[in-house]
């Protein structure tokens, strides 16, 4: 049976005195795409940020590729589109080109260099992401959207088998929305590489990713789509109505 | 005039001094510029300010022990970017909170031993405004290893300094040791800013640093023009200011100012006719 990626059990994290989570349990399986789900400040961007060992956590226990985020050595496995990417992309002196590179480094040693099949991977991802127009494009010039494509292919250009992903969606618009989302599922289904996407678009994710992990603070659920619909916990936190208004936006996920 | 002017700066080339000037003005004018590019980026240029300060109570510190202000200032600058860092990370202060703290209480050690021990004050205080005519065949030589160092630093750890410079949390994802570099970034830039005292003098020298870089930020278009034309910016500054200082009978440091200033005035225009074409 192939490894688990993602094994939590009993994560707590407090920041400032503050508990921002509490007793977590779930796996991320080798082509799991997981839809990080909870309102505004219940703790997913936290979530994911202890998971690649960005911040610490205070109880429990966390495993990625079966090592501790801490000791984390195989970077690149991993890609990583954080929620408010680039931040000093404002006059920041680096072509498209140059960013989307940079997610090859983990798989350089010292003293770091970038050779001839790195260029090629950085034109082939830009080429499959639609972005290759923008390669040598500065990337202060260009829109919340592009910009939010630019780093997903930073993210991807490794060929990491696990993807994180802090709401990708969110500077993009509705249609450029959907055909991201079925990039995305290219990129599980097809390719075969596990998503952990944090998302608050509750009225797409369903179609694409395969479990979801729902949290505010606490854990509320973790299992599959349909199961999510049925789940007492959910219309105990929901209320019945409006967990099914959610259920009837998944396209059906749930039926 | 000009051909007087030019005989002027041919004889003032013969002097040693000048030529001490011109060397070790040169070498700390690439490391400033190759620093100033990151530091600026990453929304940390006041840092050469706040060491220079701290530098002001490593020196009084120094005169009063007897020792040499320059090289005895090195371990205690170097420790106060140290500090800086550990407040700006680990202990959560906000960045320029971090410097602007550590820089009062650089200058407020300097003034205070200044108070107490007396009989140095003129020396302390002729190191805010430097001094060129002073420079050390052996400050040539320290400026030397030092943008070595720099230079090497900048070469291994391009990569590495780049994705920091753009986001600090992605790098760390990325497997860049970001502490371990940004720990080697301002361990240089201390070493640079107490090299430069002499030249600009502490109330300048963050200028060396932050304006180069701020200029070609204005006018380049990828990451390795701009620390390349950082480093050129720097260097013209240096051997104009130190020229023009010497023909007009001007302070050097704040000439070698103004001819930076002069740099970035330029690119703002460049910049800005870039962006309506």
């Amino acid at each position: 049976m192939p490894m688990n990626l993602v094994e939590v059990s009993g994560l707590s994290v407090r920041q400032g005195g503050t508990e921002i989570l509490k007793g977590l349990e779930f796996v991320v399986a080798p082509g799991d795409f997981l839809a990080l789900v909870g309102p505004n400040g219940s703790g997913k961007s936290t979530l994911l940020k202890c998971l690649l060992g960005l911040i610490p956590f205070s109880a429990g226990e966390v495993r990625l590729f079966g090592q501790s985020p801490q000791d984390f050595t195989a970077h690149s496995r991993l890609g990583y589109l954080p929620q408010v990417a680039g931040g000093n992309a404002q006059g920041f002196p680096a072509t498209v080109r140059e960013i989307v590179a940079s997610g090859r480094l983990p798989l350089k040693r010292f003293p770091k260099k970038l050779d001839a099949d790195d260029w090629a991977a950085v034109e082939s991802i830009l080429a499959r992401l639609d972005i290759g127009h923008l390669a040598g494009r500065k990337i202060d010039r260009l829109s919340g959207g592009q910009r939010q494509r630019v780093f997903l292919a930073r993210a991807m250009v490794a060929e990491a088998e696990l993807l994180f992903l802090d709401e990708p969606t969110s500077a993009l618009d509705p249609g450029t929305r959907r055909s991201f989302y079925e990039m995305l599922r290219d990129i599980n289904r097809e390719q075969g590489r596990s998503i952990v996407m944090v998302t608050h678009d509750s009225g797409s994710i369903g179609d694409y990713a395969t479990t979801l992990l729902y949290i505010d603070h606490t854990q509320i659920f973790f299992g599959s789509f349909s199961e999510f619909c049925h789940s007492p916990a959910m219309t105990a936190y929901f209320g019945s109505h409006a967990q099914h208004l959610m259920c009837r936006q998944h396209g059906g996920a749930c039926q | 005039m000009i051909a007087e002017l030019f005989a002027q700066a041919t004889e003032a080339l013969q002097f040693s001094f000048i030529q001490r000037a011109l060397l070790a003005g040169s070498l700390i004018a690439v490391s400033c510029a190759l620093l100033g590019v990151f530091l600026v980026l990453r929304r940390f240029s006041m840092i050469g300010d706040g060491l220079g300060h701290v530098s002001f109570g490593a020196i009084g510190l120094s005169l009063m022990l007897g020792l040499h202000p320059v090289y005895a200032s090195i371990p205690v600058v170097l420790l106060g970017s140290l500090w800086i860092m550990r407040l700006a990370g680990r202990s959560g202060v906000q960045g320029d909170a971090a410097i602007g703290l550590t820089s009062a209480m650089g200058v407020a050690t300097g003034m205070m031993l200044a108070g107490i021990g007396g009989g140095f004050n003129v020396d302390l205080f002729s190191y805010l405004f430097g001094n060129i005519l002073v420079i050390s065949a052996t400050e040539v030589w320290l400026s030397l290893v030092l943008t070595v160092v720099v230079l090497l630093a900048v070469v291994l750890f391009y990569h590495d300094l780049f994705v920091i410079a753009f986001e600090e949390e992605s790098a760390q994802v990325l497997g860049v040791a970001a502490e371990r570099v940004n720990t080697l970034l301002v361990l240089c830039t201390a070493l640079t800013v107490v090299l430069s005292i002499r030249i600009v003098g502490i109330l300048l020298v963050s200028s060396l640093i932050i304006m180069p870089g701020v200029a070609a930020l204005r006018v380049a278009s990828g990451f390795r023009s701009t620390l390349l034309l950082a480093v050129v910016f720097s260097l013209f500054s240096v051997w104009i200011g130190i020229l023009v200082s010497y023909l007009l009978d001007l302070p050097t440091g704040a000439t070698i100012v103004f001819v930076n200033f002069f740099f970035f005035l330029g690119a703002l225009l460049v910049g800005r006719l870039g962006e309506r074409g």
